[in-house]
């Protein structure tokens, strides 16, 4: 196990150097600069300003620079937010993310194999037909439709929920982001589970124990330990997923997380922040993949032997 | 055997999965139909902007009505600098008697040829010197069955031709991931040892690069091509493709035929081509009807960060997104574009149910 | 980990503690509802809603119109703004003037104060002077006070930072010497770059002054919070010498990027103002809001730039034939929904030293014959039946808006057989292309006043004006007259001479005007005190709220 957790990190750094170098080099191909906003500088003062953040230096040479501060941890200035390092807006969004993420993916986790396990028991049942149409609705809307619904519904008819604003976190207004972003992962959990359950009732092993005459739950029980290994593998996928969905969340609902960063940045050239988002969110995935690996070797031990270049 | 558990429904379970898949190629091959040849009877061009009919309702009936009628006799009178008198409408002609303090110039009766609302003026007669004119003018009628957006452009012809850019979108990524991504995933699982490790390492590399920062990136990049961003955007999405194929030929490669090729003679490639690939195919098709709405959701998150297709051309995504923002306003510009998009997504994904469950659809 | 027995039932209780934290967590955002505003119900607070957040607090590296909002809470310079946008004395009480216009004497009050008590002091000024035009700081904005004696040779390092024209005569007396007369050096003194600052707070923090633990601020309110994308929270400054007229406790500004979901909370009552609405819900608000729309005329013009150094733009009739084809009343009515106005002039109305300015020669001909003429126009340049098809591509912005006018403006060139293709790019490769300035045909642009005066728009079409001159106008006579205008300091004389220009620059079209902005805001009539006014500037010292 030891072994094969070190193989997989020492797969992770060189992916993530690789990610780094790709990530800044396109970055530096798009069109325009941090100082091109509606009122073009003066070309003296522009220049002046990229002589200040070192952008007039040759642009390996910013590379290197880059990546020396990177392994002091230092992810630099930002150039738009430029009262803040980009370490001090991480502090403060990433925290914000996470928790909305982690309760979105619960949330889809729960209420996904719930659904799934009721489709499961009675194929072509009412369970399964909700659970197709609930996941064909949940993948077909965009969330960019269903925020503002929600916010409508919830916010401006029922008077039930804020509309928008993080309020520090209250749960009030947690629950249409966290609802918003749950929802196509809900239904991607659902069917997952469902399919996996169906396959799993059918396995010899559960037949030989359907034969025993065991109880039901029994059955269930040991079907749906089968079940999970590919739920748990779409997780870290899951982690990519939500990370686009919560762009738009955090954008409709008035948010302070990382999605914001990461299209505000791209779109107003902040090269530091844009780096520090890339970083931030490639670690993740790389650190959820292995978090998945390890619990689905746990799951399943051949995963372990099978992983392993032959 | 226990009555609730799936003991052996095969018969049932084949109809009640045929049935999805026959109503779900039959709307997608209605809504495919549709964009193909709806812009060319709705008898709007899709570009087309009539400034008298901004952001009208969604109706059966046929434009102007009274008011609209009344507006627009306004509108030309106060541009004309003349006063306007409508004393009756027969058969869609209406008789109308312009006054003014001057002689009327008739050329200046070209505004209602211009308009949306009216034909080619006819002058009946005139009076006064020429500072009353009576004039018979033929109505135009129009029908904006799903209403018009903010432009006046009719929403039925842009929803079509929308469909029209998405689905090429999203069928020429597919495709662009299928081929990348079966050559790959065939090569890594055929090639296998070092090769297939590396190659796999590759993968995950890629995997673990942001998406949306890439999307966004290129978008920028090559903002002016749309289509070429997401021939980029297919290159991206092979992964899973590839991953998928891989492990599929890793599978098949220990079957008895493709030992027996490689015993006749049978050069690699022309193994992959012949036995690797078409046992695939079942998956590779499942995974496409799930690619294509992927895509093509894709492109609509695209369109909400405004980096979407270039006017007068649109999309779904673009119009879902124009929609959404407008949804107190104007619910019709999101219902339509919505409606559309979501029976599309609806159908491929079913489609895509029906055939990873249905056996058979692998060639043998 | 091995498999062991009864395994099964661990996932059960796996699962169930996993829901436990889940439930958990939710429950740990409980107590964490308390914001200024809901804590204390007593307290006055305006909760504002802005387009977006501030990218600095520090007056030397702001650049838009949100950082000026919340910089003109924060900093009081000499002279100020009131409620409805019109200069009043600020820390001066009073100033005089040398015969020559160039050197300028500001009293300062005695009882202004920082925030920590400290009295404000001519060198306070003088710091933040100097600091503005020393090249270190990098102030993307020091070119605005370019007015300052010497000010832009120092910014260009050619100069000690010293050597500016600006120092203190004494305990009370600020001296202001400029390069040469400007009429319009009051109204300069208004932005953002003219506000004084706390030497010895930035002397101790360096560039962390902008924190709220740390930043001393002079004007009536001082920060409290700043979290980025979410509030932004000032709270009234004590010290402030007219506080005891200032109703609110507190502002709050929430940044919010998405109009239509900011329009949601403004009709749910979260935030008591935004500074903007969604153009294509505005008969929805008119309809169910009209008591909290406020539409009102603004400095600011909306044209799109022809690129005169090619052919066929660098002809004047081809430029006047498409500035006459256009049809500015549907554009504002029906695409902007009545929240622009149409314009025929370059500079927009609302500028008192300046009066009504001068429209396009083509305005009061009916659009008929405007048609006509353009046609002829075209022809006499070579383009249209019998010639050669013009072929124009617009670049734009990406937004609702900009597109749905190009669309329209590609519909109404139709009429003169001109083929037109829009190219819509994101916003920076866009300012970008304004700025580098590759060969295009026609670009979209704008222009906001930084300080109301006719001189701040009209130099967009000097040649020597390399940065904003996106149309790359030239033209000897138009620089002369800019230039007379410059060094002329009889009000009538200049007003007079810029009209000219503005005449010559309208006939030339190297700008085809389209629009004149006009603000829209959404206010609450709660909000009291909130004046309309040319520059949407809204000050929260006259702010109070009814319960």
């Amino acid at each position: 196990m030891l072994r094969f957790f070190l193989a997989r990190v020492a797969t992770a750094v060189p992916a993530l150097f690789i990610i780094i170098a790709l990530a800044f080099f396109l970055m530096r191909l798009a069109p325009g600069g941090p100082f091109d906003t509606e009122r073009a500088l003066d070309p003296e003062i522009a220049k002046n300003l990229r002589r200040i953040y070192r952008l007039d230096l040759p642009l390996m040479r910013q590379f290197w620079l880059y990546l020396q501060n990177l392994a002091h941890g230092d992810l630099g200035p930002s150039l738009h937010w430029r009262d803040f390092t980009v370490n001090e807006l991480f502090a403060k969004a990433l925290p914000v993310s996470a928790t909305l993420g982690a309760k979105a993916m619960l949330v889809a986790i729960f209420a996904g194999a719930a659904l799934g396990l009721a489709g499961a028991m009675r194929p072509g049942g009412i369970g399964a037909r909700v659970v197709d149409g609930a996941a064909i609705f949940g993948i077909i809307l965009p969330v960019f439709v269903v925020a503002p619904l929600l916010q409508l519904g919830f916010g401006l008819t029922l008077h039930a929920l804020p509309v928008g604003g993080w309020n520090d976190g209250a749960w009030q207004n947690q629950v249409l982001p966290v609802t918003t972003l749950a929802l196509p992962q809900i239904a991607i959990v659902a069917r997952l589970m469902q399919a996996a359950l169906r396959d799993a009732l059918a396995m010899p092993h559960i037949r030989t124990l359907r034969a025993f005459g065991m109880p039901r739950y029994h059955i269930y029980i040991h079907a749906l330990r089968a079940a999970f290994a590919p739920v748990v593998s779409y997780l870290g996928l899951a982690a990519a997923n939500v990370l686009t969905g919560s762009v738009v969340v955090e954008t409709i609902f008035g948010i302070p997380g990382m999605g914001r960063y990461f299209v505000d940045g791209a779109l107003g050239r902040d090269y530091t922040l844009v780096m520090g988002t890339v970083i931030v969110v490639a670690a993740a995935v790389l650190l959820f993949n292995l978090i998945v690996d390890l619990i689905l070797a746990w799951l399943d031990p051949r995963v372990r032997y099978e992983s392993r270049p032959r | 055997m226990n009555e609730s558990l799936p003991a052996n429904p095969r018969r049932l379970a084949t109809a009640s999965r045929n049935w999805p898949m026959r109503a779900s190629l039959a709307i997608l091959g209605l809504i495919a139909l549709l964009c193909l040849i709806g812009p060319l009877v709705s008898g709007h061009p899709y570009d087309q902007v009539y400034r008298d009919y901004v952001l009208v309702r969604p109706s059966l009936f046929a434009h102007p009505d009274a008011h609209e009628t009344h507006e627009a006799l306004e509108g030309i009178a106060r541009r004309m600098r003349v006063g306007a008198e409508t004393s009756r409408e027969e058969g869609g002609v209406l008789h109308i008697t312009l006054s003014a303090g001057r002689p009327i110039d008739p050329r200046a009766l070209r505004a209602f040829e211009r308009s949306d609302v009216f034909g080619p003026a006819r002058i009946v007669e005139t009076s006064d010197e020429g500072r009353r004119v009576s004039i018979d003018i033929l109505l135009k009628r129009m029908v904006f069955l799903f209403g018009t957006d903010a432009n006046g452009r009719d929403l039925f012809t842009r929803v079509l031709i929308a469909g029209r850019i998405s689905l090429a979108v999203g069928l020429l990524a597919s495709f662009v991931a299928l081929t990348i991504g079966v050559a790959y995933g065939a090569v890594a699982g055929y090639a296998g040892g070092r090769i297939d490790a590396l190659m796999m390492r590759i993968v995950e590399i890629v995997y673990a690069l942001p998406f949306i920062f890439f999307v966004i990136v290129l978008v920028m990049v090559f903002g002016r091509h749309f289509v070429l961003i997401f021939v980029t955007i297919g290159a991206v999405e092979w992964l899973d493709m590839a991953r998928i194929v891989r492990g599929q030929t890793l599978s098949i490669q220990q079957r008895d035929f493709v030992a027996a090729a490689e015993a006749l003679g049978a050069s690699a490639p022309a193994i992959l081509w012949r036995h690797v690939v078409p046992n695939a195919s079942g998956t590779i098709a499942a995974f496409l009807a799930v690619l294509v709405p992927r895509v093509i959701l894709l492109e609509s998150f695209v369109s909400f960060l405004g980096l979407g297709v270039q006017e007068p051309l649109t999309s779904w995504g673009v119009l879902v997104a124009d929609g959404a923002r407008n949804i107190q306003g104007s619910v019709h510009l999101l219902i339509f574009p919505a409606l559309f998009l979501g029976a599309t997504l609806g159908a491929l994904q079913s489609l895509g149910d029906a055939w990873q469950g249905s056996p058979g659809t692998g060639r043998r | 980990m091995s498999s062991r027995p009864g395994q099964h039932l661990g996932l059960f209780r796996l699962f169930f503690r996993v829901a436990a934290v889940c439930i958990l967590a939710f429950g740990l955002g409980f107590p964490a509802n308390v914001g200024i505003g809901g804590s204390a119900p007593a307290k006055m607070v305006w909760h504002r809603g802005e387009l977006g957040d501030p990218g600095s607090l520090d007056p030397h590296k702001a650049t838009t119109l949100i950082e000026s909002n919340i910089l003109d809470e924060l900093f009081e310079g000499l002279v100020t703004l009131d409620a409805r946008g019109e200069i009043i004395p600020g820390v001066a009480s009073s100033w005089t003037v040398d015969t020559g216009g160039t050197i300028y004497d500001f009293k300062l009050r005695s009882d202004a104060k920082w925030s920590n008590g400290d009295k404000v002091v001519p060198e306070d000024f003088v710091y933040a002077f100097r600091r503005l035009m020393a090249p270190a700081t990098g102030a993307p904005y020091a070119n605005i006070l370019y007015t300052l004696k010497n000010a832009e040779r120092i910014n260009k390092g050619e100069l000690p930072a010293e050597a500016l024209g600006v120092r203190a005569v004494n305990e009370t007396t600020l001296e202001i010497a400029l390069e040469q007369p400007a009429p319009y050096f009051i109204s300069q003194l208004a932005h953002m770059t003219a506000k004084p600052l706390h030497r010895k707070s930035i002397e101790a923090f360096g560039s962390d002054f902008v924190r709220p633990a740390h930043m001393v601020a002079n004007g009536p309110f001082m920060l409290r919070e700043f979290t980025p994308n979410d509030r932004l929270v000032l709270v009234k400054n004590p010290y402030y010498y007219d506080s005891a007229h200032v109703a609110l406790d507190a502002e709050i500004f929430y940044s919010l990027e998405d109009r239509s979901a900011a329009l949601r909370r403004f009709m749910a009552g979260e935030i008591q103002s935004y500074d903007d609405v969604p153009v294509e819900q505005i008969a929805f608000v008119r309809a169910h809001l009209a008591e909290a729309f406020e539409v009102t005329p603004n400095l600011g013009s909306y044209f799109y730039a022809f690129d005169t150094r090619h052919k066929p733009f660098g002809d004047r009739r081809v430029r006047q034939a498409l500035s006459m084809a256009i049809d500015r009343e549907f554009l504002a009515e029906r695409i902007w929904g009545g929240t622009m106005d149409p314009g025929y002039s370059f500079v927009p109305p609302g500028i008192p030293s300046y009066g009504a300015p001068a429209t396009v020669a083509s305005k009061d001909i009916d659009p008929y014959q405007r048609e006509d003429e353009a046609k002829r126009l075209l022809a006499e340049a070579g383009f249209g039946p019998g010639g050669k098809k013009l072929e124009v591509e617009i670049r734009l912005n990406n937004s609702e808006n900009h597109r749905a006018t190009a669309v329209a403006i590609a519909d109404m060139w139709k009429a003169l057989g001109v083929e037109t293709r829009l190219l819509a790019t994101d916003a920076t490769s866009h300012y970008a292309l304004l700025r580098e300035k590759p060969a295009f045909d026609i670009a979209r642009s704008g222009w906001f006043a930084d300080y109301p005066d006719a001189q701040n728009f009209l130099f967009l079409g000097q040649s020597d004006n390399q940065a904003l001159n996106a149309a790359s106008f030239k033209n000897e006579s138009y620089d002369r007259l800019m230039h007379e205008a410059q060094v002329e300091d009889l009000p009538e004389r200049r007003r007079a001479i810029l009209h000219e220009a503005e005449a010559l620059l309208l006939d030339e079209q190297p700008y085809l005007v389209l629009l004149t902005y006009r603000s829209r805001n959404l206010v609450s009539p709660k909000l009291k005190g909130w004046e309309p006014n040319v520059l949407d500037n809204h000050p929260g010292r006259y702010i109070s709220i009814a319960p």
